[in-house]
């Protein structure tokens, strides 16, 4: 059975990765290839970025960062560089650039 | 167990545990009181439903909602229990709906009860917050066995990743007069006046050529209903090694001859007194239908019949479905088939598969012996559907 591995991560250890790990990450969730992933990368870009996939975004950052996005949080995620932004403001993502 | 053949939901780890705590805090409400939202509507909640779905659906809603529901949910299958509506509301307000009709799903001759998810609606003021995917995982914990034929390509990527694609329905045109189509290509008037009744003749000669088959007796005749005569011959096709749902005809009746929404023609292949097949068509001119389309929206052809019987029964079927959608003044006539021997039957009438047109067909089964078997693919729901809401 395949298993997305996004769950049981809320270690601290696990919890600040760099940017490289955020997109393989993002990319996991949504089920597509972290190559089609950058910070520029608009949420209407991505296919499975869909309520279905904002709805697991949530509870993704919620069990492995601990991060509990407020409604007005969510509704202005529009990149995949706002999810990276939300990291870096909790703390969560080392300094550094994509690949 | 292969990963394709996990349930889909499971293998992404979605669940109402996981999810409805986000969307409860979306909508300001505790996790109890989102699931506590969810519940089987009362006729007392009809014209907020009505309401709901104006809002949804605008002025693509044609027909006369409240009779449709009435007749589809809330009165249901005479002698049977309604459909089931579920309705998701908060502070008095309904944001969400969905309608399911309980079908039984016959697999290698065992029955199980399962649904058709149909029209599931979430108001737009809360598009995007989840509930469309918090109603399937609800759903998922009342009904073990779901159905979904086809989705809007908005909802295509959620339903594809809640449910599993079994096999996609290709769709098949077969044109009846030319005038419609020559209107778009040809001028002046003139033009089109003179090379329709051509192009015309010629496309009744070919489907001509589909009649060339051995008769074996074959009487077809209009019904004006079914009898108990269908219940024998579908029973014919709830044996092992396939998968079919149960047609009886108290289930066609309802949904084909009590339909407020629009007329269907059902047509019966009689070898003696047997009845060896029947097909059902629809021309539906209470819509907005300038092009002349009609539809062919259900078959049975007898399993136990031989091949070369059943292409005598199905073109039987054919010649007279097609000739009375002609008379009634229909131009094109489309249908959507699940295998390749229905699609080469038809194919023999002149039919066209459209490769850029195919139904999706999903199902999410919770028991995973039952959900390998579903999941392999290579089977649909009838021969040919499209009595899709």
């Amino acid at each position: 059975m395949q298993v997305t591995g996004l769950m049981n991560m809320s270690e601290p250890s696990s919890r600040r990765i760099d940017v490289n790990a955020a997109l393989g990450w993002l990319a996991e969730l949504f089920e597509t290839s972290p190559d089609d992933l950058s910070p520029e990368t608009p949420r209407d870009a991505i296919a499975t970025w869909d309520s279905l996939g904002q709805l697991l975004l949530m509870s993704a950052l919620d069990e492995r960062f601990g991060i509990r996005l407020s409604q007005g949080e969510a509704n202005g995620l529009r990149a995949v560089g706002d999810i990276l932004g939300i990291l870096r403001r909790h703390g969560c993502l080392e300094n550094g650039n994509a690949r | 167990m292969s990963a394709i053949l996990a349930p889909r939901a499971a293998a992404q780890a979605l669940s109402v545990d996981r999810l409805a705590p986000h969307v409860a805090r979306a909508l300001g409400m505790a996790t109890s009181q989102v699931l506590e939202a969810f519940r089987p509507a009362a006729p007392g909640d009809l014209p907020a439903i009505l309401d709901l779905r104006r809002a949804v659906a605008g002025n693509g809603l044609w027909w006369d909602d409240e009779r449709f529901l009435r007749w589809r949910y809330f009165d249901g299958m005479p002698g049977s229990e309604r459909g089931p509506y579920w309705v998701f509301e908060h502070d008095g307000r309904l944001l969400g709906c969905v309608g399911l009709e309980p079908v039984t799903l016959v697999v290698d001759g065992v029955p199980h009860p399962s649904v058709r998810s149909l029209d599931i609606m979430v108001h737009p003021s809360v598009d995007g917050l989840g509930i469309g995917a918090l109603i399937n995982l609800l759903l998922f914990r009342r009904y073990p066995l779901m159905l979904v034929t086809g989705t809007s390509e908005r909802s295509r990527s959620l339903i594809g990743r809640m449910f599993s694609e079994v096999t996609a329905l290709g769709a098949s045109k077969l044109l009846l007069r030319s005038r419609s189509v020559l209107e778009g290509r040809l001028e002046p008037h003139l033009a089109v006046s003179i090379a329709a009744p051509v192009v015309d003749a010629l496309l009744r000669l070919r489907r001509l050529a589909g009649r060339r088959v051995r008769r074996y007796g074959l009487r077809v005749a209009r019904l004006a209903a079914f009898d108990d005569d269908v219940d024998a011959l579908a029973g014919h096709s709830e044996r092992a090694g396939r998968i079919i749902v149960r047609r009886t005809s108290r289930y066609l009746n309802w949904r084909f001859v009590s339909n407020p929404r629009c007329s269907h023609a059902i047509f019966g292949a009689f070898q003696g007194n047997r009845l060896a097949g029947f097909i059902v068509t629809r021309f539906n001119t209470a819509r907005p239908n300038p092009r002349g389309e009609a539809e062919i929206v259900d078959w049975l052809v007898d399993d136990e019949a031989s091949p070369e019987e059943a292409d005598a029964v199905m073109a039987a079927l054919l010649e007279a479905g097609l000739g009375y959608l002609e008379r009634q003044g229909a131009s094109i006539v489309r249908q959507l088939t699940s295998d390749a021997e229905s699609q080469r039957r038809t194919r023999g009438h002149g039919f066209v598969l459209r490769p850029d047109e195919r139904l999706p067909f999903f199902i999410h089964a919770e028991e995973a012996a039952l959900h390998q078997r579903l999941a392999r693919g290579g089977w649909y729901l009838t021969g040919c559907d499209f009595d899709v809401d």
